[in-house]
C-alpha cells in the first residue's frame, strides 16, 4: 500500500506580498528587512478552515506497574486505553470519515511506514466531533517498543552495575491516527504510556480538566449538558477568553534521574485556542517559560493563559453564522483535554 | 611640438620579480641582481605612426642567457602599425648585465613594454611646471651636476626606473626615485623626465660648475603600472592550486565592499556564501574546516559581524593567497582550505597616510619611516551602525529597532632592516566585535541588554636571518588572547582562550636543485570558561526522544548556577618538505606535517604526508598533481567536558587534484584542474546514550561518526592586470555530499553548490575614472522538502514529512554587482569617491524556505535587495 503524499515537494508557489524593498544604505536593516516585513500568506494556525485533527485524548494517558528490574511491561498490565479523536471538517459536517489506530515504533517522520513493523489497533468511522476508539496494547508491541528504546537498555546496563541504579522512567507506546475520506489523508500521532513504580509511590499522569471559559474575566461559563459551552458575541467585537480548570490538572510529579535520584517537578500546562472564524490574538499560550535565562524563581504560573476573540465583523467570513470554538489543553507528558464552544451572533439592539 | 619619445620599462619586472622571491616563506632561490641595460638601443617611431600622432605600447617578452645575451624576444600584446617590428628590432639590440640568482650570474625571462610616445614640450623656463619643482643649488659636489627624486603624484610614491635626461646624458632613478646626472655643462639645461604609465614632465635647472641642482618631479599617472601586478615567479608555484590576488584587484572588485579578502569569494572553489556573510567556504565544506593565517597566524575570525568588513585595513596587506586544496606541510588545524594573508614588509621612504569613510564605519591608515631601516604602520577603523541607523530612522520619520554590529579593529607595525637582507618585525592587531542595539525609542534601549562581543588580539613577531646565502632561519613568536562572551538576561557565558605560539622554520638548499624546509610548531592553550547559567538538568519524561532529555534540560524553576574551569591544552607540530627539481622542467614536492595535540590528558597525534608535482611541458603549459592528508581536531565546543565529548578523534581528510595551467604573457591564464575529497571521522551530533564510569546514564553530544566527499572541477579564465583591464572566469562544478551518521548514505552536504560561475571586470576609463562588474550565476543550496505533517497530539504541534535529505534545491542564485570609481590627484594627495552597487537589477535570490504550521505552504526568504554603498578614500 503506497501511503506516502502525493505533494509536491513544495505544494505552494511563493505568495510573497513582500512590499519592494526600496534601496538600502544598512547592510543590517537589508538583512533584517525580508524576515520582518514580508507576508508570507500563511494560514493562522488558530483559524479552522478545513479538515483538521485538532486532538487526541487517551484515557488513562498512563498506566504504572510494579517496578521489577529490568522492568519489562508485565503482560498483565491494563492495556485498554480510550482513545478519543477530536476532528474538524468545516463545511462538510457530517461527512463520513475513516479512523486507522495502528502502532509502532515511528520512523523519523513520525509515521508507522512499515507495514512488517505496524500493529493494526482499530478502525472505523469517524466525524466531525468526538469519536472513541478502544484499543489494547498487544504486550507483543510494549516488548518490541521496550527493546528498541535506548534509554531502557541504557538503564538496564547502568543497573546492571549498580542495583541501585534506577533510572528509567517508562516507555511510550506511540499510536498513529490515519484519517481518510477528506481531500487529502491527516495523519495524527498520540502516545500511551506504561511506567514503573519509580520512584515508589508514583502516580500515574491524568488527563487535565477544563471547567468553563471566563469572558473578559466576568463570570466563568460552564459547559451544558452537551458539553458545549454557549457564547454570544457582537459582530467585530473583541473578547478576552480565559479558561478554567480544575487545581487538579496541573499535578506534581516525580521522575527518575539519570544519575539515579529523584526530580520533583510540576506540569506546566499549554492551551491552544481554535475557531471557525473571527481571529484569536495568540493561538497558544503555555506557563513554561520561554527563556530559561530570565526565568523568575518565584514562578508559580503566569497570569497570561488568555487569549482575545475578535469576531467576524458583518461581511466578512462567518459574520453572522455560530462561530465554532475548541480550545485544547496538554500537559507536557500526554495529558490532554479540551473544551468546546459555540458562538452565536447577539441579535442588534 | 611634440618629438617622439621611447621609454623601455625593463628593470621593473625585475625588481618586482626580486620583491616577490623575497616574500617567500621559506626562501627560495633569490634573485640577488637584476639584470640591468648596459646596450640601450631605442627603437624607430613608426613614421607613418608619428605622423598620425599615434602612441602604443608594446608587451614583450625576452629571455636572456646567464651572459646577458638577448636569446628571444616574443612579442605577447602587440599594438601594430610597425610599433611591434620596432620595439622587437630595438630590443634584440640591447645589452646587459646579467641576472644573479643567489649571488651568480643566471638565465632570465622578462616581460616589459615599449612605451612609444610623443613627448610633451618642455616645461616653461622659470621652472613653474606643476609637475616639477626645481630646487636650489646645493652644496658642491665633483661631478654631480643633477640629482633629485622622482615621485608618483598623488601618492609620493617614488617612480622606479624613470629615464632622466639632459643633452642626451641619461640616469634612471633607482628604487626610491633617486636619480644623478653627472658631467653636464654649465648653463640653463632642460631635465626630461619620461616613464612608464606616467606622463612625461620637464623642467629648466641652471647647473653651475661646482654645484648641484636638487629636483623633484611629481609625475602624473596615466594608467594602472602594469607591474603592480604580482608576479607568480616559477619558484612560488609550490601548490596545485593557489590564486593570488594583485593590490588593484584587492579593493576593486564589484561587490566586495572595497574588501580585499571578499575577492576570494569570486575564485573557483568557493562556494557563495548566504546573504553578504562571507562564510568561508571551500569546495562544500564547512567554514570551520578552512582556516584563515595573517603573516601565518591562524586567527578565529576574518570578516566583522553580519557582513562587515574583514579585519584588517586593505592597505596592509601585501598579497592574499587562497589554497583551496593541497596546501603545503606548514599549514594544520584544516581539512579544507587556506587562506594566507601576508601584509606589507616594506619600509616606506617618507610619511604616507590614508583614511576612508563611508556611511558605516571609517578608518585611519599611516606609514613612515622612524629611523633609518625602521618603520611603522598603524591603523584603527571603528564602526557607527548604531549611531547612524537610529539617525538616519529619525529623518525617515519612521521608528523602528534594530540589532547592528558595533566593531572596531587595530593594526601596528614596526620594520627593521638588520644586516643584509635580515630583518624584524613586530605586527599587532586584534578586533572586537559586539552586537547593540540601534533603535529610535529611548526606552527600548533601557531596557534590552546585549552583551554578545568576540574579540581577538595578537602579537606576533618574525626573525629572518640569513646566515648564508643558502640558508635562511624564520622564527615567529606569537601570543593571543581571544574573548567570547554572551549575555542574555541574567545568566551570563564567557570563554577566554589564551595562547602562545612559537614557529621556526629553515630553509636550506643544499644543491641548485634541492631544497629543504623544515619547521616546528609548538602551542600551549588556556581555555578558561565561566558561567552563571540556568542549570543543566535532564529531562527524564518517558517518551520524550534524547535531545528533548538532556539538550533542552535547563532548569526551568529559575535556578542557575556558576561554572567556573580552566583546561590546559598542548601542540605540537614537526614538519618538513622538499621542493626537488631533478630536471629543470619538473618540480616535486613532498612533504610530512606530524601533529600532536595534548587535551584533557589525552594525546591526539597525526602524520600527514602530502605530495605535489609540477611539470612545465613548454609553450606555456604547466602540468600539475597534488595528493595529501589533513587533518583538525574538532570545533573546541565540541570537546568540553561537560557540553561535548572530550574523547572525540581527529578529523581527517584525503585531498587529491590534478590539472592544468597556460599561461600566455602573463596576462592571458587558464588554470583547470579535478579535485576528489574524501572526509573521514566528522564531528557530528549524536544521539547516542551510554553510561558512564559512574554508573549514571549520559547522552555522548558529539561523535566522530559523520564522514562525506567532495569531487568536481574548476576552471579559471583570468586576463591579468594591464593598463585598462583586469578581470577574470571563475567556473566550478562540483559536488559536496555527506552523512552524519555511520548508517546513513551519502546526500549532497549544506552547502553543495552544482555550478558556480562569476565573471568579473574592471575597467579605467581614464581620468581618473575606473568601472567594474561582477555576474555571478550559482546553483540554489540543498534544501530537505517536506511533503505533508503530522499532528502530534501530545504537544498540539505539527511535525513535517520529510523527504529524502537534501533532495530538492533552492532557487538558481544570479546577481549583478557594480562598482564606479573616481580618483582626483593631488600633487601630495589623492581623493576617491566610490559607489558600490549589490544586486543592480534586484533579483529575489532565495536563501531560505519557511513552511506555514503543517508544511502546507512556503515561503522564500529572499537575499539582499538593491544594496549601494556610498564611501570616499583620501590617500597622502
Amino acid at each position: 500500500m503506497n501511503r506516502g503524499p502525493s505533494l509536491p515537494p513544495y505544494p505552494s508557489p511563493n505568495p510573497p506580498s513582500c512590499p519592494s524593498p526600496l534601496p538600502l544604505l544598512f547592510l543590517p536593516l537589508a538583512l533584517a528587512l525580508p524576515l520582518a516585513a514580508c507576508d508570507t500568506g500563511f494560514e493562522d494556525p488558530a483559524l479552522v478552515k478545513d479538515l483538521r485533527v485538532l486532538a487526541i485524548k487517551a484515557e488513562p494517558p498512563e498506566v504504572i506497574f510494579p517496578a521489577v528490574a529490568p522492568w519489562a511491561v508485565p503482560a498483565d498490565v491494563p492495556r485498554a486505553f480510550d482513545l478519543t479523536v477530536l476532528i474538524a471538517d468545516p463545511g462538510n459536517a457530517g461527512r463520513p470519515l475513516t479512523c486507522s489506530l495502528s502502532t509502532c515504533v515511528p520512523d523519523r517522520n513520525r509515521r508507522c511506514e512499515d507495514p512488517a513493523a505496524t500493529t493494526r489497533l482499530a478502525e472505523g468511522p469517524c466525524a466531525d466531533g468526538e469519536t472513541t476508539f478502544r484499543v489494547d496494547i498487544p504486550s507483543a508491541v510494549t516488548a518490541a517498543a521496550q527493546a528498541e528504546d535506548p534509554f531502557w537498555r541504557a538503564c538496564v546496563q547502568a543497573a546492571a552495575a549498580d542495583p541501585a541504579a534506577n533510572c528509567w522512567s517508562g516507555l511510550a507506546v506511540w499510536i498513529e491516527v490515519r484519517v481518510s475520506g477528506g481531500e487529502r489523508d491527516l495523519y495524527a500521532l498520540k502516545s500511551v504510556v506504561f511506567s514503573p513504580e519509580l520512584p515508589a509511590g508514583r502516580k500515574p499522569n491524568a488527563n487535565p480538566l477544563i471547567t468553563g471559559i471566563q469572558l473578559d474575566e466576568g463570570a466563568v461559563v460552564p459547559p451544558g449538558a452537551d458539553g458545549v459551552v454557549p457564547i454570544a458575541y457582537a459582530p467585530g467585537a473583541t473578547v478576552r477568553m480565559d479558561l478554567t480548570r480544575d487545581a487538579a490538572s496541573k499535578e506534581e510529579y516525580a521522575l527518575p534521574t539519570f544519575e539515579g535520584g529523584v526530580r520533583d517537578l510540576v506540569e506546566y500546562l499549554s492551551i491552544q485556542f481554535l475557531s471557525d472564524a473571527g481571529s484569536f490574538s495568540q493561538f497558544s499560550r503555555t506557563d513554561r517559560p520561554d527563556n530559561p535565562f530570565a526565568a523568575d524563581p518565584d514562578l508559580v504560573e503566569p497570569a497570561e493563559m488568555w487569549s482575545k476573540w475578535t469576531a467576524p465583523a458583518a461581511g466578512e467570513t462567518g459574520a453572522g453564522r455560530p462561530v465554532r470554538f475548541w480550545f485544547v489543553m496538554s500537559d507536557g507528558r500526554g495529558g490532554v483535554s479540551w473544551i468546546r464552544a459555540v458562538g452565536t451572533p447577539a441579535p442588534a439592539p | 611640438m611634440k618629438r617622439p619619445a621611447i621609454i623601455a620599462a625593463l628593470l621593473l619586472p625585475a625588481l618586482a620579480a626580486a620583491q616577490e622571491y623575497k616574500r617567500d616563506e621559506a626562501k627560495p632561490p633569490e634573485l640577488t641582481r637584476p639584470p640591468e641595460v648596459i646596450g640601450f638601443v631605442p627603437a624607430t617611431y613608426p613614421p607613418e605612426a608619428m605622423a598620425a600622432r599615434e602612441q602604443a605600447d608594446v608587451t614583450l617578452r625576452i629571455d636572456l642567457d646567464a651572459t646577458g645575451a638577448v636569446t628571444a624576444v616574443e612579442v605577447l600584446a602587440p599594438a601594430g602599425r610597425g610599433f611591434d617590428e620596432a620595439a622587437v628590432e630595438a630590443v634584440r639590440a640591447f645589452r646587459f648585465r646579467p641576472a644573479e640568482v643567489d649571488g651568480a650570474p643566471a638565465s632570465i625571462r622578462l616581460e616589459y613594454v615599449y612605451h612609444f610616445r610623443l613627448e610633451e614640450k618642455p616645461a616653461a623656463p622659470e621652472g613653474g611646471s606643476p609637475d616639477a619643482t626645481a630646487g636650489t643649488a646645493g652644496a658642491a659636489e665633483p661631478g654631480v651636476s643633477v640629482r633629485g627624486v622622482v615621485r608618483e603624484r598623488g601618492t609620493r610614491l617614488p617612480v622606479v626606473g624613470a629615464a632622466v635626461s639632459v643633452d642626451g646624458v641619461e640616469a634612471r632613478t633607482d628604487a626610491k626615485g633617486a636619480f644623478e646626472l653627472r658631467g653636464l655643462a654649465p648653463g640653463r639645461r632642460q631635465v626630461r623626465v619620461v616613464a612608464p604609465d606616467y606622463a612625461a614632465a620637464s623642467a629648466e635647472v641652471k647647473t653651475a660648475d661646482g654645484r648641484v641642482a636638487d629636483l623633484t618631479f611629481a609625475l602624473r599617472p596615466t594608467m594602472e603600472n602594469a607591474y603592480e601586478t604580482v608576479v607568480r615567479g616559477e619558484h612560488e608555484e609550490e601548490a596545485v592550486a593557489r590564486y593570488t590576488v594583485s593590490k588593484r584587484e584587492m579593493t576593486t572588485v564589484p561587490g566586495t565592499f572595497g574588501d580585499p579578502i571578499r575577492v576570494v569569494q569570486n575564485l573557483p572553489g568557493v562556494s557563495r556564501s548566504p546573504f553578504v556573510l562571507g562564510l568561508l567556504l571551500v569546495r562544500g565544506a564547512y567554514p570551520g574546516d578552512s582556516a584563515v593565517h595573517v603573516d601565518g597566524v591562524p586567527v578565529p575570525l576574518i570578516y566583522h559581524f553580519l557582513g562587515g568588513p574583514s579585519i584588517l585595513n586593505p592597505r596592509f596587506l601585501d598579497r592574499i593567497d587562497f589554497h583551496p586544496g593541497n596546501f603545503g606541510v606548514r599549514y594544520g588545524a584544516a581539512t579544507a582550505g587556506i587562506i594566507e594573508v601576508r601584509t606589507r614588509p616594506e619600509v616606506p621612504d617618507a610619511w604616507h597616510g590614508a583614511a576612508d569613510l563611508n556611511l558605516l564605519f571609517a578608518g585611519g591608515y599611516v606609514e613612515g619611516p622612524v629611523a633609518d631601516g625602521m618603520s611603522l604602520k598603524l591603523a584603527l577603523r571603528r564602526s557607527y551602525y548604531d549611531a547612524v541607523i537610529p539617525l538616519a530612522l529619525k529623518i525617515a520619520g519612521s521608528s523602528g529597532t534594530s540589532v547592528v554590529p558595533v566593531y572596531y579593529d587595530y593594526q601596528a607595525r614596526f620594520d627593521a632592516k638588520l644586516r643584509g637582507d635580515d630583518r624584524v618585525h613586530v605586527f599587532a592587531f586584534g578586533s572586537d566585535d559586539a552586537l547593540a542595539l540601534a533603535t529610535t525609542d529611548d526606552r527600548t534601549s533601557d531596557q534590552v541588554n546585549l552583551s554578545t562581543r568576540t574579540s581577538f588580539h595578537r602579537l606576533t613577531g618574525e626573525w629572518l636571518w640569513n646566515p648564508t646565502a643558502t640558508l635562511s632561519n624564520r622564527l615567529s613568536p606569537t601570543l593571543g588572547l581571544d574573548v567570547a562572551t554572551f549575555d542574555m538576561g541574567e545568566g551570563a557565558v564567557e570563554m577566554v582562550t589564551v595562547t602562545g605560539l612559537l614557529r621556526d622554520e629553515v630553509s636550506w638548499r643544499l644543491h641548485p636543485r634541492l631544497e629543504l624546509r623544515p619547521g616546528i610548531e609548538a602551542g600551549i592553550v588556556r581555555y578558561q570558561f565561566s558561567a552563571f547559567a540556568p542549570a543543566i538538568r535532564n529531562w527524564n519524561v518517558p517518551g520524550s526522544d534524547v535531545a528533548r532529555r538532556f539538550d533542552a534540560g535547563f532548569d526551568e524553576t529559575g535556578e542557575k548556577e556558576e561554572i567556573s574551569r580552566a583546561i590546559h591544552a598542548g601542540s605540537f607540530a614537526a614538519y618538513v618538505d622538499a621542493i626537488w627539481q631533478p630536471w629543470a622542467f619538473l618540480k616535486v614536492i613532498p612533504g610530512v606535517r606530524a601533529q600532536s595535540y595534548f587535551y584533557l590528558g589525552r594525546e591526539r597525534f597525526r602524520a600527514d604526508p602530502r605530495l605535489t608535482v609540477r611539470a612545465d611541458v613548454g609553450a606555456g603549459v604547466t602540468l600539475k598533481a597534488g595528493a595529501g592528508l589533513y587533518s583538525k581536531l574538532p570545533p573546541e565546543f565540541y570537546l568540553d567536558p561537560d557540553y561535548g565529548n572530550p574523547d572525540l578523534d581527529m578529523e581527517w581528510a584525503e585531498q587529491y587534484s590534478a590539472g592544468v595551467e597556460y599561461s600566455r604573457a602573463r596576462v592571458l591564464g587558464i588554470d583547470l584542474q579535478g579535485f576528489y575529497i574524501r572526509r573521514h571521522d566528522k564531528a557530528s551530533r549524536s544521539r547516542t546514550v551510554a553510561v558512564d564510569d559512574a554508573g549514571d546514564v549520559t547522552r555522548v553530544p558529539y561523535e566522530n561518526d559523520a564522514r562525506g566527499r567532495a569531487y568536481g572541477l574548476e576552471l579559471l579564465l583570468r586576463h591579468d592586470m594591464t593598463e585598462r583591464f583586469y578581470g577574470w572566469l571563475a567556473y566550478t562544478l562540483s559536488r559536496s555530499e555527506e552523512a552524519q551518521a555511520f548508517d546513513q548514505g551519502l546526500s549532497p552536504s549544506r552547502f553543495d553548490q552544482t555550478h558556480i560561475l562569476t565573471a568579473v571586470a574592471s575597467v579605467r576609463l581614464g581620468r581618473g575614472w575606473e568601472a567594474g562588474a561582477r555576474f555571478r550565476l550559482v546553483s540554489g543550496n540543498p534544501a530537505t522538502p517536506r511533503l505533508d505533517s503530522t499532528y502530534l497530539a501530545d504537544t498540539g504541534r505539527y511535525t513535517p514529512y520529510l523527504g529524502s535529505r537534501d533532495s530538492a534545491r533552492l532557487g538558481l542564485f544570479h546577481q549583478l554587482d557594480f562598482r564606479v570609481e573616481k580618483t582626483w590627484e593631488f600633487e601630495k594627495w589623492m581623493f576617491a569617491m566610490y559607489l558600490d552597487v549589490q544586486n543592480v537589477y534586484y533579483a529575489r535570490n532565495p536563501e531560505f524556505r519557511i513552511w506555514d504550521y503543517r508544511s502546507r505552504k512556503s515561503y522564500e526568504i529572499t537575499g539582499i535587495p538593491i544594496l549601494p554603498t556610498l564611501g570616499f578614500k583620501g590617500e597622502f
